[in-house]
């Protein structure tokens, strides 16, 4: 065919030949090729993973002692903070920490649920408080020792009973808080002032219901000439989530979700809730479409003055806004309560107990938990109550300002399929999000968020 | 192509002598074969298997329920109405996007083949974006898509309309990812066009000439039949490929708003490991690998008899 063609075509002709002779399977390889990168990079770091966990076991039959493996999920600024504190801890100890740091959210628990199923678990691992009903029953999760534990100087009263409630499944500890990182409201204090909100001692703290939430949303637009409040909602699957399940609580509203029975929620103060939250996203207060890292540039740009968001973004916040202000989530309808989840450690489940092992995972926990000043410079509050205690802690600002919402901290209800990077909370704040932005009124975003929960409910439980 | 093949056979008929090697080759073809025999069998066959046993079962991802349960995941899956907006999602989105993929690429396959100046430059442009890798594109268009300060609704507010919802509004989703899908994708069926349409001989455009066939008679009697063979293969590959949407859905809206743009391959992969569902979101791929099986049959069918 070649002798047939007299063209100079600008592509010579037996590579196009070529190429459409192979056609299928260049365009299968090219089609693998994206995703290649995608599944060599999972691959890689399944390897690593795999690779980590192998050496670590071998550590373990040769040099026995002081050896263990962790997994977290911290890969901002407190990723940087958790990896010195580890080599803090390797250095007074002696242990030799392996740290593996993999993605957040629902790969991080898929990676761990497996791991700990097939018997290649870490030793120890970082676990939102707010997923232990889906762990822990399931047999993945071993408890933990308290005599060991208070060897270690670790112990029940060193922690807020509200998040130490928490970290139980049927009487047993089966996690240790770390933290408690709240969802709560940061201001820029320049905007604040010239708007006038600011108290004598520099903070705000007018707001003691939702109108009064609204009114100093609108004292603020007035000053930066845009919106008042940043929050960042479209397309996240956990902010509306947050922000609701906070706010119901204040209501005193109370809730029923148990596998067995149908779902309960007290309609009428839910749709009170989302109803406010509505009035607030007017365009003026606050947009009603805006999304995560919206609300943040709004913010740290002075397009706004005030965000609701996670104690997370502190460093990033605090980094473009020095005059930051922050303070708990106000009660607007009631009764206190802060929407919170909580980085605890977990002992996932081994396939054969080493008693030394689990020793030094026991002293490895706690030296971590004690080392909560290092934690709180990423803007968790640290859940050891000794070290929010100590001077150096009480004159953290902007941390100290919220570290009362860590003692009314609203967590997931605790069912196997809620917590944080699950479909639950996906889906639910997918359904709020759509209320926000006028698609759903009020009451039919409850009705369909009950009818959410109650299909979960009735799905088996797979742990 | 056919008489050039035949007018090739008979020269290229073997001698007698080149019949020996041929039967010492016999036996050794098949060790050949091994190493894509086991990648095959481990890699495809086994977990095609393993599937459809794990469709049996209410297996979970943490190791528990490994009991046999018959149909149940498949009788859940039919009754799920979340299975079938996925489906439909997963429908509207290769409706959407394969009959653009395909005609848009001709067009500008056709266009850079005619000669518009700088074919080069075209080349690169039109390609460029089917390099990328997802996450990049999906970071891209996100900000482009922002609302308020993104680059479209900005302009679109300075011209006095109002803004769009590109990723948050339920309808309009959707569409916006077929954009995107469109602008990242379609490189590469333009590439498959312009070189279809550069191995067509310059002879058979002389006669047409010849004949007085303008333009026009020239792209619809000539330029089209020629280039069938590819608009075939494209479309298939196309359809398929569009079915197996997943990566730029779960990076722009991760499904939303409100499930309105989950493919049923996301949703399999939130039942699965999200949900640690493994033996229900293995029926699940099964009725969807059926679909695809029904799909592909059909357009095999149709595709034969345009060959007759």
């Amino acid at each position: 065919m070649k002798h047939d063609l007299p063209r100079a075509s600008p592509e010579p002709e037996p590579a196009t030949k070529r190429l459409s002779d192979n056609l299928p399977h260049s365009l299968s390889g090219a089609t693998f090729s994206r995703r290649s990168v995608f599944r060599s990079f999972a691959v890689t770091a399944g390897f690593l993973a795999l690779g980590g966990g192998l050496s670590a076991c071998g550590g373990s039959s040769q040099a026995a002692e002081g050896s263990i493996q962790t997994w977290d999920l911290f890969s901002g600024s407190d990723g940087i903070s958790m990896r010195s504190m580890i080599a803090n801890f390797s250095n007074e100890s002696a242990v030799n920490v392996r740290p593996v740091t993999l993605a957040w959210g629902s790969p991080y628990y898929t990676k761990l649920a497996m791991a700990a199923s097939s018997g290649k678990a870490p030793d120890t691992a970082i676990m939102h408080l707010s997923r232990l009903a889906g762990f822990a029953p399931g047999g993945l999760l071993e408890p933990y020792d308290l005599e060991l534990l208070a060897e270690f100087g670790v112990r029940e009263e060193d922690f807020a009973p509200a998040v130490w409630k928490n970290c139980h499944y049927e009487g047993q500890l089966f996690a240790v808080p770390l933290d408690t990182h709240p969802f709560v409201v940061f201001y820029n204090k320049d905007i604040a002032e010239k708007a006038g909100v600011l108290d004598s001692s520099g903070a705000i703290s007018s707001i003691t219901s939702a109108e009064g939430m609204l009114e100093v949303g609108r004292k603020l637009a007035k000053v930066t000439g845009k919106q008042g409040i940043s929050f960042g909602h479209v397309l996240d699957s956990a902010q509306p989530w947050r922000l609701f399940w906070g706010l119901y609580a204040q209501t005193g509203g109370g809730y029923t979700i148990e596998v067995g029975s149908p779902a309960v929620l007290d309609t009428a103060k839910a749709a009170e809730v989302l109803t406010f939250l509505t009035q607030m996203m007017d365009g003026k207060i606050a947009l009603k479409n805006q999304t995560y890292a919206g609300g943040i540039a709004d913010f740290t740009s002075g397009t706004t003055g005030l965000i609701l968001s996670g104690a997370w973004e502190m460093p990033a916040l605090k980094g473009a806004i020095p005059n930051l202000g922050a303070m708990p989530m106000p009660t607007m309808f009631g009764t206190p309560a802060n929407y919170a989840d909580s980085h605890s450690y977990v002992l996932p489940r081994q396939v054969s107990e080493d008693p030394q092992r689990r020793r030094t995972a026991h002293q490895f926990v706690a030296g971590l938990i004690k080392q909560g000043q290092k934690w709180a410079e990423a803007g968790h509050i640290p859940a050891f109550l000794p070290v929010q205690e100590t001077p150096a802690y009480q004159n953290l600002h902007p941390q100290v300002d919220y570290a009362a919402a860590g003692t009314t901290p609203v967590f997931d209800p605790p069912v196997w399929f809620s917590g944080a990077g699950t479909d639950f909370q996906n889906q639910l704040s997918q359904t709020i999000s759509a209320c926000f932005q006028g698609t759903l009124d009020p009451p039919a975003a409850v009705s369909s968020m009950l009818e959410i929960i109650n299909k979960m409910l009735s799905a088996p439980n797979p742990t | 192509m056919n008489t050039v093949l035949t007018e090739l056979a008979p020269s290229a008929a073997p001698p007698i002598t080149q019949k020996t090697p041929a039967k010492v080759r016999k036996g050794s073809g098949f060790w050949f074969v091994v190493p894509f025999l086991i990648a095959f069998a481990l890699f495809l066959l086994w977990p095609i298997v393993s599937g459809l046993w794990m469709s049996l079962t209410n297996q979970s991802l943490t190791g528990s329920g490994t009991g046999f349960t018959g149909l149940s995941n498949y009788a859940e899956a039919l009754g799920d109405a979340a299975v079938w907006q996925s489906l439909w999602n997963t429908a509207v989105f290769t409706i959407a996007t394969a009959a653009p993929l395909v005609v848009l690429s001709f067009v500008m396959a056709y266009l850079v083949y005619v000669g518009l100046p700088g074919q080069w430059l075209w080349r690169m442009s039109f390609f460029t974006p089917y390099l990328l890798p997802v996450s990049v594109v999906a970071a891209l268009w996100q900000w482009m898509f922002q609302p308020g300060f993104g680059l479209i609704n900005s302009i679109l507010t300075q011209l006095g309309f109002a803004e769009i919802g590109f990723l948050d509004q339920q309808g309009v989703a959707m569409f916006s990812i077929v954009l995107v899908t469109i602008w990242w994708t379609v490189g590469f069926n333009f590439l498959l066009y312009l070189s279809a349409l550069q191995n067509i001989p310059d002879h058979v455009f002389e006669a047409a000439q010849l004949d007085g066939a303008g333009p026009w008679r020239r792209l619809v009697s000539i330029i089209v039949p020629m280039v069938n063979k590819t608009t075939v293969m494209i479309v298939m590959l196309q359809i398929l490929a569009s079915l197996k949407v997943f990566e730029q859905i779960y990076l722009l809206t991760s499904g939303g708003p409100r499930g309105s743009t989950r493919s049923v391959l996301e949703y399999i992969y939130d039942v699965g490991f999200s949900g640690y569902r493994l033996g229900y979101a293995s029926a699940i791929s099964y009725l969807f690998f059926a679909l695809i099986v029904v799909v592909a049959v059909v357009q095999l069918r149709i595709m034969n008899r345009k060959e007759h």
